[in-house]
């Protein structure tokens, strides 16, 4: 298991989980948009210092900061 | 107006609600005929607006909110449609989704029928080849509540939507993952309760638990998973994702994507100082002053004789300080355009997520950058949009420095002042000061995320829209917009301020023309006592003062003042004479010419972002805000003047050798003060207690 921002670059994984860490108001509002369990995402991109990742998600762009991405757990 | 407010709400209301950036303020603007501003961002409306509208000949209003994602606000706009929503119980709502991405959208529907909603989905079909086709009577007859489809932009489907928003029909009976998920009768609060929702559990005197963190993702996954399953049912996609495009493989390049985006800026605003813009301006300018200040010294002087106060009145401050804002019309509206169509285009996303890096480094986010940006062209607006953020300290740092983005009121001061001195080198002016204005807002920003207003809880998370372009429709509307705000603007406030000064110029404190009687001006006597704290700065006529206080007000009129009073019915226009020592407004040198640029591109919002300022961050922060922007442009004007003087006293290198003792003595005297500080709070003496 590792996190979001360790993910590479163009491969898929699956949301499997939640770090504690985030604050609840974050980890709502990743659920309400889509990255629910089991969800699956793709890493696209990121940005030069790796601050920000750009993931596929349900069919669509979200750009994330790496801080929240190390919350989201993918296998 | 006053009645016009009232009568606006009592009449029943209309809510539009929907995902960020799904077209609700076009399909307001396409409903009531009002004219807000869209842009391809998320974000873009930051507060309610209501306007009556004709529905099938039944007077209603239309109130337009931001974007949600969900009924759990994270930014401040968010919580301000939020409010709004539960505030208004048993109103009709219109939740419009984008039908590209739809799945995602739907997810808002499910948490506003939770709320017990008076529902109706209005699925937006923007582009010719959507990436999802819905079987709408299959999806209606699921989720028990009215759905059609329509084109905010080009107004297909809007009678249906009106029929709808007429009929009766009970609000929907939950769908069936609801009740799986509670019994209890007021879904919303049970739902809100176990998603741990800050706002709700505030007002029933309850707090989070443990396990709320599993909620949360149980609640969602309910939902996403009964909108799976509407999605097999009723949905058929092409696999196409939303947004992604072949362009992002340069644009969101790591090493490329900002100095594109530096370039891309650099060619803006090339082309609207240089090229056409300047081109434009050249020939309005001439065929002003040919017609109608021609016309009207004729006028004046058969009227009134040459030696008429009143003459002078017409010709310098109503017609000529007019004509002087007045030929950068072409300019200020090109800058809007290119602004207009960079916010149309989708490409400012893209940009936030770059500059993430640095900005979330400096104390911002990447989605100031928005913020910003919108600076450029009118930063009173521009501070609106600081809602975008999440953090309220984040906020307010972002407003803050919004007004060093030099505005496009500036943009006349450069063309001139700088085009007289510097000529064709006028471009790396015009970069360096717009440069210039974004790193002293970096650096400002940093200092404070250091010190007063650290960043609690800002986070990044920002959708991708896709690519687009507004249309030639769309791009004659903006431009036409803003040339109307433009001449209201110089045919209301500027005019009036241009008269205003102008008295004050020529006529002493007992009313006497100066021209006749030889007394000293009014401004003359306050600009003397202002003009000596310029002296440092290399700009120590009252006239240059005089005009930079007038500036506050709006900042068109540094350039009409000093138009004004240089007697701009003189030979050589305004360029020339700020070169002639016997004007009133004097620049010795090209230093002190570039200390007066940086002077007035940082030294104080004007009076609107003022007002903007402390409706949005407070008193105490615009004041402190104010403060701080003066002393800044005092600072760097200095150090401006000083430096080019310099340069051109000892050339480059001795110049570079002599500031580089200068920060190394700096250094070691901070260093020196740590050290003694540090020997102060040191644990074994009681001295300092």
């Amino acid at each position: 298991m590792q996190n979001l921002s360790q993910a590479k670059k163009g491969k898929t994984y699956k949301i499997c989980g939640y770090e504690t860490f985030l604050p609840l108001k974050i980890l709502r509002r990743l659920n309400d948009l889509g990255l629910t369990k089991g969800q699956q995402v793709r890493l696209l991109n990121c940005s030069l210092l790796k601050k920000a990742l750009l993931i596929e998600v349900r069919g669509y762009l979200l750009s994330l900061q790496s801080s929240v991405a190390a919350g989201v757990l993918i296998s | 107006m006053k009645e016009a407010a009232a009568c606006l709400f009592s009449l029943p209301q209309v809510l539009l609600v929907g995902n960020p950036n799904t077209g609700k303020t076009t399909l307001f603007n396409m409903l009531t005929g009002a004219n807000e501003h869209v842009g391809n961002w998320h974000g873009v409306t930051v507060e309610e607006k209501a306007k009556t509208f004709d529905c099938l000949g039944k007077k209603m209003s239309l109130v337009d909110l931001p974007g949600i994602y969900s009924m759990s606000a994270l930014s401040f706009e968010e919580q301000v449609a939020i409010d709004y929503i539960l505030s208004h119980p048993k109103t009709k709502i219109i939740n419009i989704c984008d039908l590209n991405n739809l799945g995602r959208n739907l997810s808002l529907t499910l948490g506003l029928m939770e709320a017990g909603a008076d529902v109706i989905l209005a699925v937006n079909c923007m582009d010719k080849r959507p990436l999802n086709k819905v079987d709408y009577h299959k999806l209606q007859e699921l989720l028990k509540i009215p759905v059609v489809e329509i084109n905010a932009g080009k107004g297909y489907g809007l009678d249906k939507l009106k029929k709808l928003i007429l009929s009766d029909y009970s609000p929907s009976v939950p769908a069936s993952y609801v009740t799986s998920l509670s019994e209890n009768k007021d879904v919303f609060t049970a739902i809100k309760i176990l998603e741990g929702d800050e706002h709700i559990l505030a007002k029933q005197g309850l707090k989070t638990d443990k396990n709320t963190f599993d909620t949360i993702q149980k609640v969602a996954n309910a939902r996403y998973d009964y909108i799976d399953f509407l999605k097999k049912e009723c949905f058929s996609t092409s696999g196409r994702v939303y947004g992604k495009s072949k362009f992002d493989k340069i644009i969101l390049n790591r090493f490329l994507a900002l100095p594109i985006f530096l370039l891309m800026l650099g060619a803006i605003f090339y082309l609207t100082f240089f090229l056409f813009g300047k081109w434009l301006s050249d020939g309005l300018s001439y065929l002003l002053d040919i017609s109608l200040g021609r016309w009207t010294q004729s006028i004046c002087l058969t009227l009134f004789g040459e030696s008429s106060w009143v003459t002078h009145l017409f010709c310098e401050a109503i017609i000529g300080g007019a004509n002087t804002v007045l030929s950068f019309l072409p300019q200020v509206a090109l800058l809007f355009l290119f602004l207009s169509i960079l916010e149309d285009s989708g490409y400012l996303s893209r940009v936030a997520f770059a500059s993430e890096d640095i900005f979330g480094k400096m104390g911002l986010s990447g989605k100031s950058i928005y913020t910003l940006l919108m600076g450029f062209g009118c930063s009173t607006t521009a501070i609106l949009t600081a809602r975008n953020m999440e953090d309220k300290n984040s906020k307010i740092k972002t407003a803050l420095v919004t007004p060093y983005m030099s505005c496009s009121a500036k943009l006349p001061i450069y063309a001139v002042i700088g085009g007289a001195f510097f000529g064709a080198n006028n471009i790396f002016v015009i970069m360096f000061l717009y440069l210039l204005g974004l790193i002293i807002a970096l650096i400002q920003s940093y200092i404070m995320e250091k010190t007063v207003l650290k960043s609690k809880d800002q986070s990044f998370i920002l959708e991708f829209p896709p690519y687009r372009f507004g249309g030639l429709k769309r791009t004659g509307k903006v431009l036409w917009d803003n040339i109307k705000q433009f001449l209201i603007r110089v045919g209301s406030l500027i005019m009036t301020m241009n008269i205003i000064v102008w008295i004050l110029s020529n006529f002493s404190f007992d009313f006497s023309y100066v021209v006749e009687s030889g007394k000293m001006s009014m401004l003359e006597s306050f600009g003397k006592i202002l003009s000596p704290i310029f002296v440092p700065l290399g700009f120590g006529s009252f006239g240059a003062a005089a005009a930079l206080v007038a500036g506050v007000i709006a900042k068109e009129v540094i350039i009409s003042s000093i138009a004004m009073f240089n007697n701009l019915l003189s030979d050589g226009g305004v360029g020339m004479s700020i070169k002639n020592p016997s004007s009133m407004v004097y620049f010795p040198s090209s230093a002190s010419a570039l200390s007066f640029l940086v002077f007035s591109l940082l030294y104080c919002p004007c009076i609107s972002s003022i007002a903007v300022l402390s409706k949005e961050v407070g008193k105490k922060w615009t004041i402190i805000g104010i403060i701080i922007q003066f002393v800044v442009a005092y600072l760097t004007a200095l150090f401006v003047f000083n430096f080019f003087g310099a340069v051109n006293r000892w050339g480059w290198l001795a110049t570079l050798g002599v500031l580089i003792c200068f920060v190394i003595i700096m250094l070691s005297v901070f260093k020196l003060i740590g050290v003694i500080k540090k020997h102060h709070t040191c644990k074994g003496c009681d001295g300092c207690k």
